[in-house]
């Protein structure tokens, strides 16, 4: 009757599922895991910095709107409020629509207690915009100094404006140097930042980055199968 | 007395019978319950791992977005395709770099006082395009 009730369970213990092995998971994703990991821990309490329009003001809590959306910050009776000028205020002395730069810590649900809010006496102005245009070098005005890059993806063609204000880079080896103008040939590839005009849509290049036609390719270089040379025959 | 052990015999034997079949049944119960679930777990982590991104990304690891930095420096690091080519956009000017075979790049950038907006533009190369901006404030105040 034991050895019965013993050889049933017995089954039952043998079958125990393995524990997956640490070697089935893949270096990639260990790799993504560690990051999103050091990301979570590095946002516990870390400072940050919030600026825009002040849109509401209760309960010591300032409402503003950032570029990025509604960000909410929390003052307490250790939180500095500087004006326009740099001297110091109080919190009741913040109005609606006045624009601050908020520095302080960030606690849970991105709220952010506030330890130094500073008055702008305005709005910064939003810096020109610059455009970032990658693609083949189509045609090359060397007079003008124009170039016709046409996009890769799109086949869009700009307008690339270079003055004597532009740098222009190019890699070499593990390297990048400055280069000339006249180094852009026809066919390269390049990378072009730069200012954007309204009236034709050209852009004027402040920083070029230029990859020579047949080097784009560097991450899949294939090294040439060396060719078999016949083999020497003794002559008799 | 032999009659009466006889019967003892056979109602033991009985019982013992009854109670093997019942621990039996119970076990195949249990046996058939618990292999159940390995079929739907082997279901589960076939749908359920998280998503690697595989296509054209751009994944900046620093700066964090709105966040405080006390020097007149930032270093940019990130990760794209491989040999992507990041156009990085600051105040005090722009930097072109080119993605190392990881895909991963770094870089360092000067910062203005106050509030700085630092656009990061991958390119991969058929020339699709992604990009990101980071809003982060230089201050040497403390706090």
């Amino acid at each position: 009757m034991f050895f019965v009730v013993c050889f049933m369970l017995l089954p039952r213990a043998l079958a125990q599922t393995p524990t997956p092995a640490d070697d089935e998971i893949s270096p990639e994703i260990k790799e993504k895991v560690q990051e999103r990991i050091e990301a979570i821990q590095e946002s516990g309490s870390k400072k940050a910095a919030y600026y825009g329009t002040i849109t509401d003001i209760s309960n010591s809590t300032l409402t503003i709107e950032s570029g990025k959306g509604e960000r909410k910050i929390k003052t307490d009776e250790e939180t500095d409020f500087l004006g326009e000028k740099g001297q110091a205020i109080k919190l009741d002395d913040l109005e609606i629509e006045d624009f601050v730069i908020a520095l302080g810590y960030l606690e849970t649900d991105g709220l952010l207690l506030g330890k130094r809010i500073s008055v702008l006496a305005e709005e910064p102005e939003p810096v020109e915009p610059k455009e970032a245009v990658y693609g083949e070098v189509a045609d090359i005005s060397k007079e003008e100094e124009v170039i016709s890059l046409t996009s890769l993806k799109d086949e869009v063609t700009y307008e690339i404006d270079v003055t004597s204000k532009t740098t222009i880079e190019k890699k070499i080896g593990e390297k990048t140097e400055e280069i000339e103008f006249e180094e852009i040939e026809i066919g390269d590839r390049l990378a072009a930042v730069g200012i954007k005009k309204n009236d034709n849509g050209t852009i004027t290049a402040s920083f070029i980055y230029l990859i020579p036609a047949g080097a784009e390719t560097t991450e899949e270089e294939i090294t040439p199968t060396p060719k078999a040379s016949p083999t020497p025959v003794e002559e008799e | 007395m032999k009659k009466e052990i006889l019967i003892a015999i056979v109602i033991g034997f009985a019982l013992g019978l009854l109670i093997t079949f019942g621990i039996w049944t119970a076990n195949k119960a249990i046996l058939t319950k618990s292999e159940a679930p390995p079929e739907e777990k082997e279901v589960q982590e076939i749908v359920e791992p998280t998503p690697i991104p595989v296509g054209f990304s751009l994944n900046i690891l620093s700066p964090q977005d709105e966040t405080l930095i006390d020097t007149n420096k930032a270093e940019i690091k990130g990760s794209s395709v491989a040999a992507a080519i990041i156009v990085i956009v600051a105040e005090n000017g722009e930097k072109i770099i080119e993605a190392d075979e990881n895909g991963s790049f770094a870089t360092e950038v000067s910062l203005v006082r106050g509030i700085n907006e630092i656009t990061i533009t991958a390119f991969n190369q058929e020339g699709e395009k992604t990009s990101e901006t980071l809003s982060v404030v230089y201050s040497t105040a403390e706090i």
